[in-house]
C-alpha cells in the first residue's frame, strides 16, 4: 500500500498531522480524508444552529475551503481548529441575517431534514424543539447543541470555545430552563 | 381573524384556502430563525433543580431525580433526549464532500516558513555591509570600555 492511500487513513493509521503535511506537499485529495473524518459532527453543529441544511452546507463548505487555504496554520488539533471555523461562520450567518432582515419564500423555509421522508417523519415535538431551540440567543443555543446533540464535556466545550467551564455550565442549564418553560405546558 | 404579522411578505395572499389554524403553524415555521429569537426575559420563570441539571450532565444517576418533584422533569427530559436522539444520527448529505473537494483551490496551501527558518543570500555587498557593521561596534565597545 502507497503512502498516499486513502483507505489507509480511514483506519485510522494516519493522524491528522500526516495528512495535513501530504495536502501541503501537494496531495490536494488527501484533504478529502479529513472532510470524512470531520464533517458529520461539523454538519450537525451548523444545522442545529442555523436550522437550515442548506445554509448547513453552505457553511461547510466555505469553512473546509477556508480551513484547506489556512492548513499551513494549523497548532494543536485539526478538528478543534477547524470546528471554531464552523462555529464562527454559524454566528456570522445569525448576525448577517438579522441584520438584513431576509424574507424566508415559502420554498426556502429551513427544515432541519434533508429529504422529504424526513420531513413526512417529523414529530410534532420535534417541530416544536427546533422551535424552541430557534428561539434562544445563539450562544445558549450553541451551548446546548455542543452538550446535548454532540455530547461534548464541559471541558472539551471550554477548550473549542474559549471560554470557561462555568460560563458554559450557567449557558446550558439557562437553554434547558428555557427549552423547559417554552415547552412543558405542551409535553410535560 | 389571523394577525398577519409579516404584512410585506411575499406569501400575503397566497393562503386564502388555508384553515387560520394551518397558516398560523406554517408562518411560525416559515420565519427565520433569528427573527424568532426572544430574550429570555420574557418567557415564563422556570428554574429546574440542581439535582436534575446533574442527571442531565451525567454526575446524577436517573434512580436519585426520578422522585418527587423532580419525577416530571425527568419525564420531561427523556422525552426531550429522544428527539436529540435523531439530531445526534444526521449525517453530511453525500454530494457535499464532492462539492467541497471541487470548490477546493487547485494549488497546495501556502506554507508559512517562519523567518528565522527562510532561506537568506548573501550578496558581496551585503558581507561588507555586515561586516562595517560589526567593526564600528567593535570599535565603539572598546572606546566605550577604555574611556576613562
Amino acid at each position: 500500500m502507497t503512502e498516499t492511500d486513502p483507505r489507509t487513513a480511514d483506519q485510522g493509521e494516519d493522524t491528522d498531522q500526516l495528512i495535513i503535511q501530504r495536502v501541503l506537499g501537494g496531495n490536494r485529495d488527501a484533504f478529502r480524508l479529513l472532510i470524512g473524518r470531520y464533517s458529520d459532527p461539523l454538519y450537525r453543529h451548523a444545522l442545529c444552529m442555523t436550522g437550515s441544511p442548506d445554509v448547513a452546507e453552505d457553511i461547510l463548505q466555505l469553512s473546509f475551503i477556508k480551513a484547506y487555504q489556512h492548513l499551513a496554520e494549523v497548532r494543536g488539533r485539526f478538528d478543534a481548529w477547524v470546528f471554531r471555523i464552523v462555529a464562527n461562520g454559524c454566528k456570522d450567518w445569525l448576525k448577517n441575517i438579522r441584520r438584513s432582515h431576509l424574507s424566508y419564500e415559502e420554498d426556502d423555509q429551513p427544515s432541519t431534514y434533508a429529504t422529504p421522508e424526513e420531513d413526512l417523519d417529523r414529530s410534532e415535538l420535534r417541530t416544536d424543539l427546533d422551535g424552541a431551540l430557534a428561539a434562544l440567543p445563539a450562544s445558549l443555543r450553541e451551548a446546548f447543541i455542543m452538550k446535548h446533540v454532540e455530547g461534548r464535556s464541559y471541558e472539551e466545550m471550554a477548550d473549542l470555545l474559549g471560554t470557561t467551564v462555568g460560563a458554559l455550565k450557567m449557558r446550558v442549564h439557562r437553554a434547558r430552563e428555557a427549552l423547559q418553560a417554552l415547552l412543558e405546558e405542551k409535553y410535560a | 381573524m389571523h394577525d398577519n404579522l409579516n404584512p410585506g411578505s411575499p406569501r400575503d395572499g397566497r393562503d386564502g384556502h388555508k384553515s387560520g389554524a394551518a397558516k398560523n403553524q406554517r408562518d411560525h415555521e416559515v420565519r427565520p430563525v433569528v427573527e424568532r429569537e426572544v430574550p429570555l426575559g420574557q418567557q415564563p420563570e422556570r428554574v429546574l433543580a440542581s439535582t436534575v441539571h446533574a442527571w442531565l450532565d451525567g454526575e446524577l444517576p436517573e434512580a436519585a431525580v426520578r422522585k418527587g418533584e423532580t419525577a416530571r422533569d425527568v419525564e420531561f427530559w427523556r422525552t426531550v433526549n429522544d428527539q436529540m436522539e435523531r439530531a445526534r444520527r444526521l449525517r453530511t448529505p453525500e454530494h457535499v464532500e464532492a462539492q467541497i473537494m471541487s470548490a477546493l483551490p487547485h494549488h497546495a496551501p501556502a506554507v508559512i516558513t517562519p523567518w528565522w527558518r527562510r532561506e537568506f543570500v548573501i550578496t558581496p555587498m551585503t558581507a561588507v555591509s555586515v561586516a562595517a557593521a560589526l567593526i564600528t561596534l567593535a570599535v565603539a565597545a572598546t572606546v566605550a570600555l577604555l574611556s576613562p
